[in-house]
């Protein structure tokens, strides 16, 4: 498979992860030929990122079986699978071609294949605050990131804030690293619903005692019904204040924000053809366990419009099934952990100080948006406002501005962002310089 | 019910140029549209104010008094400075066809008057050191013409009226009485003496007979460059874009570029003309074309990057000349619409003309534009 | 050990590294040179935010966080154009 053009494959799986993985070893298995691209230098998403030697991180905790069984079933249909890395998909054009690039041969490949599992994984919510454009400031999915992926924690000092479970995570990885955080400031008060955690399934459960032990031991604070205030440069690090029920200051080196996890559907959705699904984290949002049922009930779906097995299988509808009681069984959970953790997210936009920075990519404030006047157009807002514009073209604006114009969840909210390919930036260089097959690794996916 | 001098139906630049010159002989104006400012054509186009690019005759004459006109909204004060700068312009020819076009071009350009000179003919070798490609047999540089974001003139139009805006409200109906028009919008009633529609593709919602239709285009936008790299002082067009405009349907084997520096450090590029009217329609294939072309006219493009595509409308016109004037059977229902990608040039002229001839009962050379034109035309067959 | 080339600084790097990794253990806490404010470091790590846009050595940008490393690769700050902003 591996010295065959790309063009021949049936399926593309974008995205290595949980999700995609699942998919593609449910598609191999019915004879379909696959291939995946993965926009990283190694495979496993957020949740199961290999290091580069294809190892286990060690920092995988609970979901690592999860990975050596995906591993085990595609060793069976290897064949049948191909595997890029650091290849992008850029998006699907209205007439059904798809573009993915090698970034680091600067390439570019088209490719017209039956079908496409979008498993792009999950994006992270992060709200703007008083001065979170400071170099220093990032996601606590980048920290997390940087630790699976290079074993190494930093020899700073980092403080963790936002809301939601991932805080949790992120912290007790940094401690396991040698470095724990300076403390871990947690918006909502989810120790004050305890019961209701109790009907979380037990795997959740273990996890976050798991997690809390390791904080404890170290040491390190978690407090809540906390917010920041504001983030500012201080003696060659942050110096973050914190409000709630006392006024506290941090001096940190790195803060990692996180306020909940996205969907991630950036996706276009050709008008007919090829036959297009999200599967995993990127349509869902809930998690590995989740992430691997949804690859496959989707890579069934595929395989059943593909005519390569009879809509009415009764194999195809038991599977089906258990799937979709994984499905809900996650949902339910996450139901509950939303509201263990539920912050008033409208009430602090609202009071927002006006120096705000709200697009990060062409650095416009809060200010800028209201000097629109008090109910703009898309246009306007793009146009005018310059908001959505730059290189993310709205990944971590456009949310937040839909909200203070109570605009989320409505048509015109979606439409803030434009649907056209590209979905990300694309390298002219690698758009005139066609392959005409992707670069396979099978060394990848031994591990 | 609500009662105005002047109903203005599109808040595109052509709407917007009528308004600002309606409430300069102080009327009451109003301006409905279905979404917004330059929800059309006008918020997804390039910012060339270009007398060049227009084929001669009647629309190079009217673009030619329209960008002078606009020089003069741009002087302190008036409603398009900051917006309108006048800027150099290049002209480049990679094959013989396109040298031909730029043959014309320096003709036409003669007989218009000093507004718009060439000021240098270059051949490759000079083109080349100017950072052109080596594929670029002549370059002509042109002083004169000028560059206007057609969102931003559209606000700055909209702005500097004061007119009363009705934004996502659609028009359902115009009624003509004996004094005055009406017209009904979803959130109610308008009355004015006149009403003006610029509404582009939208206006065959309300005189379907009309023979506009659409023509798509494609356009890039780039990330930023360097701090201090070299970019170009103005726009560069392809010579295949100024065939591309003459009525004459010869495909033209060399894509139509533009490539349009903007403020921000970045490129806009474009573009095509589709025969469809799909905003939503991207094709990569086309986009690559329009790339390929762009670095061959100027190399440095090629590091940069794709960071959006889009795709604007036009309302084209089957004989290639806008529409403006009264209605046939009407007498206070006007029309200023089909400008096809010339709008943003001819916007100033039209505001103007548009108001003279609706308040003043003078209309000069915007009989050549008349709608009346059809009806002749229908009569004949 | 390995290294690459940083605005012609050598950093050193693992092959678990990428070249937002690397920068990061090797202590670089932005890969901007310009002032004009606007964020030019990690921030979500999964090549969407667009903040760790670095110049490989052929002009071109690509974020750091997806771009693996390798021996004596050259790597510098995008240096940015575009309005400049006062925080």
């Amino acid at each position: 498979m591996s010295s065959d053009s790309v063009d021949s494959c049936d399926v593309l799986v974008v995205g290595g992860g949980v999700a995609g993985m699942s998919a593609a070893c449910k598609l191999a298995e019915w004879g379909l030929r696959v291939q995946i691209v993965e926009q990283a230098p190694t495979l496993g998403g957020a949740v199961l990122r290999r290091a580069q030697k294809g190892q286990n991180s060690k920092l995988n905790g609970v979901h690592e079986p999860i990975w050596r069984d995906l591993m085990a079933r595609f060793d069976r249909v290897r064949k049948l699978i191909s595997v890029s890395i650091c290849t992008t998909y850029t998006g699907t054009d209205s007439t059904g071609e798809i573009v993915i690039t090698n970034t680091s041969t600067s390439t570019s490949v088209r490719l017209r294949p039956k079908a496409i599992i979008v498993a792009t994984g999950a994006s992270e919510r992060v709200r703007p605050r008083l001065g979170w454009h400071l170099p220093g400031v990032m996601t606590a999915g980048a920290l997390q990131v940087i630790l699976k992926t290079s074993l190494r924690a930093p020899k700073k000092r980092v403080l963790l804030a936002g809301s939601g479970p991932l805080l949790l995570a992120v912290a007790a990885q940094l401690t396991r690293l040698g470095n724990p955080p300076l403390a871990v400031i947690e918006e909502a008060r989810p120790f004050r619903k305890f019961w209701r955690a109790l009907s979380l399934p037990a795997g959740y459960l273990l996890e976050a005692a798991n997690y809390m032990m390791i904080l404890k031991v170290a040491g390190v604070p978690i407090l809540q019904g906390r917010f920041i205030s504001r983030i500012e440069q201080y003696a060659g690090g942050l110096r973050v204040s914190i409000t709630g029920e006392d006024q506290l200051c941090f001096e940190t080196d790195f803060l990692a924000l996180h306020d909940g996890i996205a969907k991630n559907s950036y996706g276009m959705r050709p008008g007919g053809m090829p036959i297009w699904y999200e599967a995993g984290d990127c349509a869902l949002g809930l998690g590995a366990r989740a992430s691997r049922a949804h690859g496959e009930a989707v890579a069934i779906e595929v395989i059943k419009q593909l005519r390569v097995c009879p809509v009415e299988s009764v194999e195809m509808k038991v599977r089906t099934k258990v799937l979709l009681d994984v499905l809900s069984r996650e949902m339910a959970a996450q139901s509950t952990l939303a509201e263990i953790y539920s912050v008033d997210e409208q009430s602090v936009l609202d009071e927002l100080p006006h120096e705000v920075i709200i697009c990060r990519c062409e650095n416009k404030s809060l200010s800028d948006l209201y000097d629109l006047g008090s109910d703009p157009t898309n246009r306007e807002i793009r146009l005018n406002g310059r908001f959505a514009m730059g290189a993310c073209q709205g990944r971590f604006c456009a949310h937040w501005i839909n909200m203070l114009r109570k605009k989320a969840g409505t048509a015109e909210g979606d439409r803030l962002i434009g649907s056209h390919w590209p979905i990300k930036p694309i390298s002219i260089q690698a758009l005139m310089h066609e392959s005409d097959h992707a670069s396979s690794t099978e060394r990848e996916c031994s591990d | 019910m609500q009662e105005f001098d002047l109903v203005v139906v599109g808040a595109g630049i052509v709407g917007a140029s009528v308004t600002w010159h309606a409430a300069q002989r102080g009327l009451r104006v109003a301006v409905v549209d279905g979404i917004g400012p330059a929800a059309g054509a006008s918020g997804a186009s390039d910012g060339a104010v270009s007398v060049a690019s227009k084929r001669e005759g009647i629309l190079a004459d009217v673009a030619y008094e329209s960008l002078g006109y606009c020089k003069e909204l741009a002087k302190r004060n008036g409603p398009l400075a900051g917006i309108f700068q006048v800027r150099p312009s290049y002209f480049v020819a990679t094959d013989e066809a396109e040298e031909g076009a730029l043959d014309a071009l320096a003709v036409k350009l003669q007989t218009l008057g000093n507004e718009v000179k060439v000021v240098a003919d270059l051949p490759n070798h000079k083109a080349v050191a100017l950072g052109f490609g080596s594929e670029v047999r002549r370059l002509l540089k042109l002083d004169g013409e000028g560059h206007m974001l057609g969102y931003g003139a559209t606000q700055a139009y909209l702005r500097a009226s004061g007119a009363a805006f009705f934004w996502r409200d659609a028009v359902i109906g115009i009624a003509e009485g004996v004094s005055s028009v009406t017209v009904q919008c979803r959130s109610g009633k308008l009355r004015a003496r006149a009403v003006v529609c610029a509404t582009g593709l939208q206006t065959l919602n309300l005189f379907e007979s009309l023979p506009i239709f659409p023509r798509a285009g494609q356009l890039i936008i780039t990330d930023q460059g360097r701090l201090n790299e070299r970019t170009l002082e103005g726009a560069v067009t392809a010579g295949s874009y100024l065939i591309s405009k003459q009525l004459v349907k010869n495909a033209t084997p060399a894509p139509p570029v533009v490539i349009d520096p903007l403020e921000t450090g970045q490129y806009l590029i474009g573009s095509t003309r589709e025969p469809h009217g799909r905003s939503d329609f991207t094709d990569v294939s086309v986009i690559r074309n329009l790339i390929r072309q762009a670095v061959k006219i100027y190399p440095a493009l090629k590091n940069r990057r794709v960071i959006r595509t889009f795709t604007g409308v036009r309302a084209a016109v089957a004989d290639g000349l806008p529409i403006v004037g009264l209605m046939p059977q009407h007498r206070r229902t006007w029309i200023a619409s089909g400008f096809e990608g010339d709008g943003i040039c001819l916007s100033a002229w039209a505001g103007r003309a548009v108001c003279d001839a609706i308040f003043d009962k003078s209309t000069g050379v915007m009989d050549a534009f008349s709608p009346n034109r059809f009806q002749e035309m229908s009569e004949v067959v | 050990m390995s290294q690459f080339f940083w605005n012609d600084e050598p950093v050193r790097f693992t092959e678990n590294d990428t070249v937002a990794t690397a920068l990061f253990h090797h202590g670089v806490s932005n890969f901007s040179r310009s002032k004009d404010g606007r964020p030019n470091y990690i921030f979500c790590g999964i090549g969407q935010c667009q903040s760790c846009l670095v110049r490989k050595e052929s002009g071109e940008s690509v974020e750091a966080c997806l771009s693996s490393c390798a021996e004596n690769a050259r790597f510098y700050s995008s240096d940015c154009g575009g309005p400049v902003h006062e925080q």
